[in-house]
């Protein structure tokens, strides 16, 4: 999804001068177009993410809208305290776009994975957390981001080109989870990259005779809290379903809100990487298979947890 | 009034305020003093107290955090706001934090703290004003202290690759940090030679000498050199206070009655 997020980005900048963009040396074969096209608003601060996030606060200082570019896990952990005082402190309008964050990276190792960015980020107050799962999703996230006017994080996993579902860029507003499946069983909240796999889980419960929707929680905070709800009431039974470690996610947040809202009486199970650095080199398949959270895990313990309440 | 008046004027500012509110850093506040008094008093800083937030304004951030005194005390005796205001220094409820919150009053414009920050925040201040064509300084002071962390150098290189010469960064070497002398602890030695290894034209000067101060930002605002400017301020912690000068303690005492009234008395 990040030459999605590129390419709508260099359509941004062709109408909106205020917008720039800043890379800490990623983006090789991906940024190249949008660098020759706005040489004075492209910059690579080198590998140096502590410099790139000061840097992008600072031109938000002037008013300008800056986008800061590079791979997930270094922007979210190599410089998390500036993302805090310089960003979240401060409240800047500064766009973080973390490329390729859970096991996107697959093969390259844990080095190079993003299970954490989640928790740490959705604890920053004035910080909006989104995770894009479709081109639809990031064409929408990029243009809402760039005039949203206060710090948000928008994570860019791999796109799943087989994946394409049927709503449009005004379906996507910050904060309102999307439905994409009607069931009375169950209902299941997946962010970013998980929602392939949600829906093709979905799909191998229909054939069971379980009924799912499936919601789109594409941003984590500010939590839709109203779609929660009405889950909880269709359904009564809740899962969420996300490719970061199970601590403090997605399903973390989801839990907070059911665990204080006493009208919610519903069931309730996370699906995440089960915290553990420990899978060992492996594709993002392979890797998904022994977190739990590929199609096939989801759906067998969905089916499990419906049935026989384990 | 000269700067030697003026800078001793912020000095009384200064302790005045720590004294009242129990405050700590003494010591880095005064060493700056008669950088901040130059570049304030000496029209260097194109201060608009009626208009402090316009974009092509001019910033001063203050990435030292700690010694915000010397910066409130600096900005109240510009006009950017009435004096009484300091009273509010580190009292409860008050937007006037002992390490200072953004756009809390006219000329705060960052929030410091966290050493390591200020470069990069200038940096890109002074990018966007080369991207809007806005003929803006931005001055970043920062401790030789702070210059332990890796950010500092990180962005230093990337200002300098830029050429972003409006940026003047001021190095206040008082070579005392808050668990004892630089060259016990990572021994930095020629503070210059590195800021100009990456690139900036340095004045390696006496950061007590207005004179000197004054000399160099004037050379530097004929804009006739393509890179940034680095002022090595080469300074005494406690500065103009006998018994707080070059003692590592004023990084965290404050000054009790007699110790404020014999300050007040050197300092007059």
């Amino acid at each position: 999804m990040r030459n999605i997020f590129v390419d709508e980005m260099q359509k941004i900048m062709r109408e909106d001068p205020g917008v720039v963009f800043v890379s800490a040396e990623c983006g090789f074969h991906v940024v190249e177009g949008l660098e020759q096209e706005f040489p004075d608003r492209f910059y690579n601060v080198g590998i140096a993410e502590q410099s790139m996030v000061g840097t992008a606060a600072g031109l938000a200082l002037r008013g300008l809208k800056p986008v800061g570019y590079t791979m997930a896990m270094f922007l979210t952990m190599r410089a998390y305290e500036q993302i805090r005082v310089d960003v979240a402190y401060q409240q800047l309008p500064v766009v973080l776009a973390g490329v390729i964050p859970g096991y996107g990276y697959g093969n390259s190792g844990t080095t190079h994975h993003s299970i954490e960015d989640t928790a740490i980020l959705r604890v920053l107050p004035n910080m909006t957390v989104v995770y894009t799962s479709c081109e639809t999703d990031v064409r929408a996230a990029a243009r809402l981001a760039v005039n949203y006017g206060n710090p948000i994080y928008i994570g860019l996993g791999r796109n799943d080109p087989d994946y394409q579902p049927d709503y449009t860029q005004e379906d996507f507003r910050f904060g309102k989870a999307i439905r994409l499946s009607d069931g009375k069983d169950a209902a299941l909240f997946a962010t970013g990259v998980m929602l392939p796999e949600a829906m093709k889980a979905c799909k191998r419960l229909r054939d069971k005779g379980i009924g799912i929707s499936v919601y789109n929680m594409h941003t984590v905070k500010p939590l839709d809290t109203e779609a929660i709800r009405e889950a909880a009431e269709e359904c009564g039974v809740i899962y969420t379903l996300e490719e970061e470690n199970i601590i403090g996610g997605l399903g973390g947040a989801v839990a907070e809100y059911i665990a204080e809202n006493d009208g919610l009486r519903c069931r309730f199970k996370r699906f995440g990487v089960p915290d553990t650095y420990g899978h060992g080199s492996g594709s993002i398949a392979w890797l998904r298979k022994q977190a739990g959270i590929d199609a096939e895990s989801v759906a067998d313990s969905v089916e499990r947890h419906l049935r026989k309440g384990t | 009034m000269t700067y030697e008046e003026k800078a001793k004027e912020l000095r009384r500012e200064i302790e005045t305020v720590l004294h009242r509110a129990g405050g700590s850093f003494s010591g880095g506040s005064l060493s700056i003093a008669d950088v901040m008094t130059v570049i304030f008093q000496g029209g260097f800083l194109r201060l608009n107290p009626g208009d402090p937030w316009k974009p092509d304004r001019d910033m001063l951030v203050l990435s030292k955090g700690h010694c915000s005194s010397a910066l409130y005390c600096s900005l109240a005796m510009a006009g950017m706001f009435p004096k009484e205001e300091l009273l509010n220094y580190g009292a409860d409820g008050s937007d006037m934090l002992i390490h200072p919150k953004i756009r809390s009053y006219p000329g705060v414009e960052t929030s410091s703290g966290s050493l390591g920050h200020g470069l990069a925040l200038g940096t890109g201040s002074a990018l966007a004003a080369r991207i809007r064509g806005y003929d803006s300084r931005v001055f970043v002071v920062i401790g030789d202290g702070e210059c332990n962390e890796g950010s500092v150098w990180e962005n230093a290189a990337f200002a300098a690759k830029q050429k972003l010469n409006h940026l003047i960064v001021v190095v206040d070497r008082n070579r005392l940090q808050g668990c004892g002398r630089d060259s016990e602890i990572l021994n930095y030695g020629d503070m210059a030679e590195k800021w100009r290894a990456f690139g900036y034209r340095v004045f390696d000067i006496d950061g007590h000498d207005c004179g000197a101060i004054e000399a160099a930002l004037k050379e530097t605002v004929t804009w006739n050199d393509e890179r940034p400017t680095a002022i090595i301020a080469q300074t005494v912690k406690g500065k103009g206070v006998s018994f707080m000068e070059d003692r590592l303690e004023w990084h965290y005492k404050s000054p009790d009655e007699a110790q404020y009234a014999q300050a007040m008395e050197e300092l007059r």
